[in-house]
C-alpha cells in the first residue's frame, strides 16, 4: 500500500515524466509507456520565508564551509539548489522512520578489543607543508574572517529572489 | 607472463592523449609482475581511480588540494588485488573528489572518451562519463584488465555505459571502503570495470568480504544457482522519463524482448518515489560532503596557500577556495546550509525519511511482487561531445545524468551496466540490471546472459 502522495509532474522545468508518443509504446506484455492514470493530491510545499540568504547567513556559511563565495553567481546557484531541495517537502513522510544507512539492521555496531598499532611519525608528518619539531603548525585561531566584498553587491540579487 | 604488463604499459603510453591517468606507476607494475610470477600467480593489469590509497604513491582525487599527497597506507581492496597478482599500471583521472558525471572537473584536465575521433581530439571529444572516466578508458583500451572505480550515484555505471564495457556496483558494504576517500559514506561503493561479466565476478570474488578496518562492511550474500528462465524481470514505469533518447528507449525495449524470448517473465512495476530520488540524494550526499571535505584544511596535509595574514580561518578559507573546483565548493556550501542550526535539521530528516520510502519501493517490488531483477536504462542518451556539454542547455542537465543510477545507491543495491547496443551515431548504450540487496551473484549472472543475448 502506497504510503506517500506524490505529484506526477514536478513543477520545476515543467518536466513531464512520460512520453506521449505512441510509436514507442511497448506491447502490453512488455514495458509501459502510458502515463499514470491516477492524479493524487499534492500537499502544499512549505514556505521558507524564515530562511533568507542574507549577509549574515552567507557569512555564517563561509565560516562553516571554510570557503569564500567568489562572485554573485555562486550565491545565486546556491539559492537555486535550495529551491530545488525544498521540493522534497512535497513528499508526505508522516510516520516514516528516517533511514541513515542501509546496513542499520544488519550490522549492530560490532565491538572488539583495542589493538595497539605502531605509528610512524614520519609518515604522519610527511604531507604537512609546515612542520616544527614534529608538530603541525597552525596560524592563530579565533580571528574572524574579513568580510567578503562580494556581499556589497547582494542587492543585485533581490530582483531574482524567489519566494 | 610479465610481457602482459609490458604490453599494457605500451598501450597506456599511446593512450596519453585521452588523459586517463594522473599518475603512471609503470615501475611498480613491473616489480609487482615479477613478484607475482615468483609466487606462482598470473599477473593481471589494474588501474585504480585516484581516490584509492596505495602506499608510497601519490593520490590527488584530481584536485589541487592533494596535488602532492603521498599515501601512508594501502586500501584493503587493492591489497587483495595485489595478493592475487594485480599489477598497478596507474592512478586514473576523474572528476574532482568524485563529484561529477563527465570527468571534466579535474585539476589535471578532462578525460576524453576512448571512442572519441582521434583527428579532432585537441578541440573536441566525447565525454568519458564520470566520475570514474579514466578507469573506463583504461579497460576499453586494454591497459587494464580490471579498473577499480567508485560509485556513489552512478560514477562507475555511467562511464562504463559510455564506453561499451561492464560497470559493476556491488551491494553496499561488500567491498571494503578502507582506503577509499569518502564522498558520501552511506552511498560509496568500490566498483569494478571489466570487459566481461566473468571478469567482474573474478575480481569481485578476490576483493569481497568483511574488513575489520571498515565498520560498515559486510560479508557477501550467497550464490544464486537458479535457472535464469524462471526469473521475473521488472520494468519500472517511472524510469521512462522525458529525457530518454529514442535510441535508449529502443535499446531498453530490445533488451526486455531478448529476456522475454529467452524465457524470463516480464512485469510492469512501479517505484513511485523515483522522481524525488535525485533531490533526496543531493541533500544526503551534500550533507555528508560538507563533513567529508572539512578535513582538507591544508594544515596536516593538502594545499596551503602562503599568507601574510596569521589567521587560521583566513588561511584555510583561502587555501580551500584556491584549490577546490567549483562543483566541490558548491556542494559544501549547500550541505552546510541544509544542516545549519537555523534549519533545525529538517532537510536531512526529510531526506532520510524519503530514503526509507525509496528503499521500501524496492523492497515491495523484490520481496512482495516476486521480481528478481529490474531492467532499466543507465543514462538518458549515449555520450555527448564536450562542445555539446558546454552549451548552457546541457549544463543544467548534469543533474539528470544520475537519474537512473542514484536510486540504486539510496537502497545500497547491487547494479551493473551491461554494454548492449549502439545509438544511431554509433556510440555505446548500456542497460542496467538491479537486484535485491546482497544478490550480487544473480546480478552478475544475469548481466552475462543479457550480454550474450544481444
Amino acid at each position: 500500500m502506497l504510503r506517500c502522495i506524490l505529484s506526477w509532474s514536478l513543477p520545476y522545468k515543467s518536466v513531464r515524466y512520460f512520453s506521449s508518443k505512441p510509436s514507442t509504446s511497448f506491447d502490453s506484455n512488455e514495458t509501459p509507456v502510458e502515463p499514470a492514470q491516477d492524479k493524487p493530491e499534492i500537499p502544499p510545499a512549505p514556505t521558507n520565508e524564515d530562511i533568507k540568504l542574507d549577509k549574515e547567513m552567507l557569512m555564517k556559511l563561509e565560516r562553516l564551509s571554510g570557503l569564500r563565495f567568489r562572485n554573485l553567481e555562486e550565491i545565486e546557484n546556491l539559492q537555486a539548489d535550495i529551491r530545488l531541495a525544498n521540493k522534497l517537502f512535497e513528499v508526505n513522510t508522516v510516520d516514516v522512520e528516517p533511514m541513515y544507512s542501509i546496513v542499520e539492521e544488519l550490522i549492530n555496531c560490532p565491538l572488539r578489543e583495542d589493538i595497539p598499532e605502531e605509528t610512524d611519525s614520519k609518515k604522519i608528518l610527511m604531507n604537512a607543508s609546515e612542520v616544527y619539531e614534529d608538530l603541525f603548525v597552525s596560524p592563530k585561531p579565533n580571528i574572524p574572517i574579513t568580510e567578503n566584498p562580494v556581499f556589497n553587491e547582494l542587492y543585485k540579487l533581490d530582483k531574482n529572489k524567489c519566494s | 607472463m610479465a610481457s602482459a604488463v609490458r604490453k599494457a604499459i605500451k598501450r597506456a603510453q599511446s593512450a596519453r592523449i585521452y588523459n586517463a591517468l594522473i599518475t603512471e606507476t609503470f615501475d611498480l607494475a613491473e616489480k609487482q609482475a615479477e613478484n607475482a610470477v615468483k609466487n606462482g600467480l598470473k599477473p593481471f593489469n589494474v588501474v585504480v581511480k585516484d581516490c584509492f590509497a596505495i602506499e608510497g604513491v601519490r593520490m590527488t582525487c584530481a584536485s589541487r588540494m592533494l596535488e602532492n599527497y603521498q599515501c601512508p597506507y594501502t586500501a584493503t581492496t587493492i591489497k587483495k588485488l595485489l595478493a592475487n597478482g594485480g599489477c598497478m599500471i596507474g592512478k586514473a583521472n576523474m572528476d574532482e573528489f568524485a563529484m561529477g558525471t563527465t570527468s571534466t572537473n579535474s585539476y589535471f584536465g578532462p578525460v576524453k572518451n576512448a571512442l572519441s575521433d582521434v583527428e579532432k581530439l585537441e578541440t573536441d571529444w566525447l565525454a568519458a562519463g564520470g566520475s570514474s572516466g579514466g578507469c573506463a578508458v583504461a579497460v576499453k583500451l586494454g591497459f587494464a584488465d580490471i579498473a577499480l572505480g567508485s560509485d556513489t550515484g552512478g560514477s562507475t555505471r555511467n562511464p562504463a555505459a559510455f564506453h561499451g564495457i561492464f560497470g559493476f556496483k556491488p551491494s553496499y558494504g561488500v567491498l571494503s571502503r578502507h582506503g577509499l576517500v569518502a564522498l558520501a559514506n552511506s552511498f560509496d561503493c568500490p566498483s569494478i570495470f571489466a570487459r566481461t561479466a566473468q571478469d567482474c565476478k573474478l575480481y569481485y570474488d578476490m576483493m569481497k568480504g568483511r574488513d575489520v578496518m571498515d565498520s560498515t562492511s559486510m560479508e557477501p550474500g550467497t550464490s544464486d544457482e537458479r535457472d535464469l528462465r524462471t526469473l521475473t524481470i521488472g520494468i519500472p514505469r517511472e524510469y521512462h522519463n522525458e529525457y530518454l533518447s529514442e535510441d535508449s528507449i529502443r535499446a531498453w525495449r530490445a533488451a526486455a524482448a531478448a529476456l522475454k524470448n529467452y524465457g524470463c517473465t516480464l512485469k510492469k512495476v512501479s517505484l513511485p518515489h523515483t522522481a524525488y530520488s535525485i533531490i533526496c540524494y543531493h541533500i544526503l550526499a551534500e550533507s555528508d560532503i560538507a563533513s567529508s571535505m572539512a578535513r582538507y584544511d591544508g594544515i596536516e596535509f593538502g594545499h596551503r596557500k602562503p599568507s601574510e595574514v596569521d589567521s587560521f580561518n583566513e588561511v584555510i578559507s583561502d587555501s580551500r577556495t584556491d584549490s577546490l573546483l567549483y562543483t566541490v565548493r558548491r556542494r559544501i556550501f549547500a550541505g552546510n546550509f541544509y544542516n545549519i542550526k537555523e534549519n533545525k535539521g529538517k532537510y536531512f530528516r526529510q531526506a532520510a525519511k524519503v530514503r526509507r520510502l525509496i528503499k521500501e519501493d524496492f523492497d515491495r517490488v523484490f520481496k512482495e511482487q516476486g521480481v528478481d531483477a529490474l531492467l532499466t536504462p543507465v543514462t538518458s542518451h549515449s555520450a555527448l561531445l564536450n562542445s555539446e556539454i558546454q552549451m548552457d542547455h546541457f549544463r543544467t542537465r548534469q543533474r539528470y545524468d544520475d537519474y537512473f543510477t542514484q536510486p540504486v545507491n539510496m537502497g545500497g543495491l547491487p547494479a551493473i551496466s551491461v554494454p548492449f547496443s549502439n545509438c544511431s551515431k554509433g556510440r555505446p548504450i548500456g542497460l542496467q540490471i538491479i537486484c535485491d540487496y546482497l544478490n550480487d551473484d544473480l546480478c552478475l549472472r544475469l548481466s552475462d546472459l543479457l550480454y550474450n543475448l544481444k
